[in-house]
């Protein structure tokens, strides 16, 4: 699906544009999860295909239907958790710059201090 | 000029990441290698009915197993960066309440700490009432994700994140005196290494019966569609889903004191 393709990309291309523009700490952790959610899409997007159903064996299955690709989904399982863990991590870090230096400015926490 | 840059290198990377979006859509799709074989061996060798969590929790544990240490590495250090916090989450009044505390039961500890707060925050009812509808609609719903993880869409990690949501809503309802009470951090930090363990040890059930690591070895107990089917994938979607509603819930604890230290300077 060649609009999956490219939605997930500008998805990616979003948050990287954050990441390099915006000041905010905070602000840099999100753009961070977004590029996370492209490359989440992305993955998905690959195993799918035209007119597949979800990979569950139940009982009333139309005769013919045909499943789409479980492996990206279990792999994208794992991925959304790992990129939970990073966002809390690096918001905890946050909370304690904020605490050190008083502000959440990137241009401002540079200064070293003793 | 360095906002010209940004632009200029982004419009780049997106003529660039279009192009590769039209070579991959001209590619074959990816279901005639591994996942053929997966999909057509899942009821055989595993007897559960979801490919997916087949694969998460069978073919691909190993996976799962860096996942939670993952997750257990991230609870880890966020209460290690916070650490300081911690002390300033208990507030004088408590303090005070606790040397009477001893010999009485939480509803009594919450009703004496309603008492004392009532005339300091007015809590907004619409928030509580919601809250008090949505609570248990939430807990049982997180449960029935974790039990039903091999039969329907989801498992482990998602029913619990939906069960750990309870101290984010009773946060919202009622502050951070009831969190402190209803909830035991340090026990709570036991209780996730407990459910890590109890995983590892069913994975190692493979090597005790003789076959390798992760291998699903009472797979053929039950019959694949019921409620207790799959041997160990049911077991570790409750190792698990324990794990994670223990990990959430201790983070967001560990937050939300921050959160309560900030308000008070």
């Amino acid at each position: 699906m060649l609009i999956n393709y490219i939605g997930a990309f500008i998805v990616m291309i979003l948050g990287l544009y954050i990441m390099m523009s915006k000041k905010n700490l905070i602000k840099i952790v999100i753009g961070m999860s977004l590029v996370d959610s492209g490359l989440n899409l992305l993955l998905v997007s690959v195993g799918f295909r035209p007119g597949g159903t979800a990979p569950i064996f139940i009982t009333d299955l139309k005769p013919g239907a045909f499943f789409v690709d479980p492996v990206p989904q279990a792999l994208t399982l794992t991925s959304i958790v790992i990129g939970a863990c990073v966002s809390a991590l690096a918001l905890s870090l946050i909370i304690k710059i904020q605490e050190k230096y008083g502000t959440i400015d990137a241009d401002k926490v540079r200064r070293l201090r003793g | 000029m360095k906002k010209f840059l940004a632009w200029f290198s982004l419009s780049i990377l997106l003529a660039f990441s279009v192009y590769v979006s039209f070579v991959m859509a001209a590619l074959p799709s990816t279901y005639n290698g591994i996942s053929n074989i997966i999909v057509k061996n899942t009821i055989e060798r595993t007897g559960a009915i979801n490919a997916v969590t087949a694969i998460v929790f069978d073919f691909r544990g190993y996976d799962t197993l860096g996942e939670s240490f993952v997750l257990f590495t991230a609870v880890s250090g966020s209460a290690v960066i916070l650490r300081n916090y911690k002390k300033n989450s208990v507030t004088p009044l408590e303090k005070d309440l606790k040397n009477s505390q001893k010999n009485k039961s939480n509803l009594e500890i919450i009703k004496e700490i309603d008492k004392k707060r009532d005339s300091i925050i007015e809590r907004d009812s619409i928030i509580v009432s919601t809250a008090n509808l949505v609570l248990p609609i939430s807990l049982s719903l997180g449960a029935y994700v974790i039990l039903h993880g091999h039969l329907s869409p989801g498992g482990g990690f998602q029913g619990g994140v939906l069960i750990a949501g309870a101290v984010a809503i009773v946060f919202l309802a009622y502050g951070m005196d009831r969190v402190s009470k209803v909830f035991n951090a340090e026990r709570i930090k036991v209780y996730e290494s407990v459910g890590a363990l109890s995983f590892l040890l069913l994975g190692t059930l493979g090597v005790v019966y003789g076959y390798n690591f992760f291998k699903n070895v009472i797979y053929n107990q039950g019959k694949p569609g019921m409620l207790y089917s799959s041997g160990t994938i049911f077991w570790m979607n409750f190792a698990v889903g324990y794990k994670v509603l223990a990990g959430i819930g201790f983070l967001l604890i560990t937050m939300i004191g921050t959160l309560n230290a900030e308000e008070k300077e």
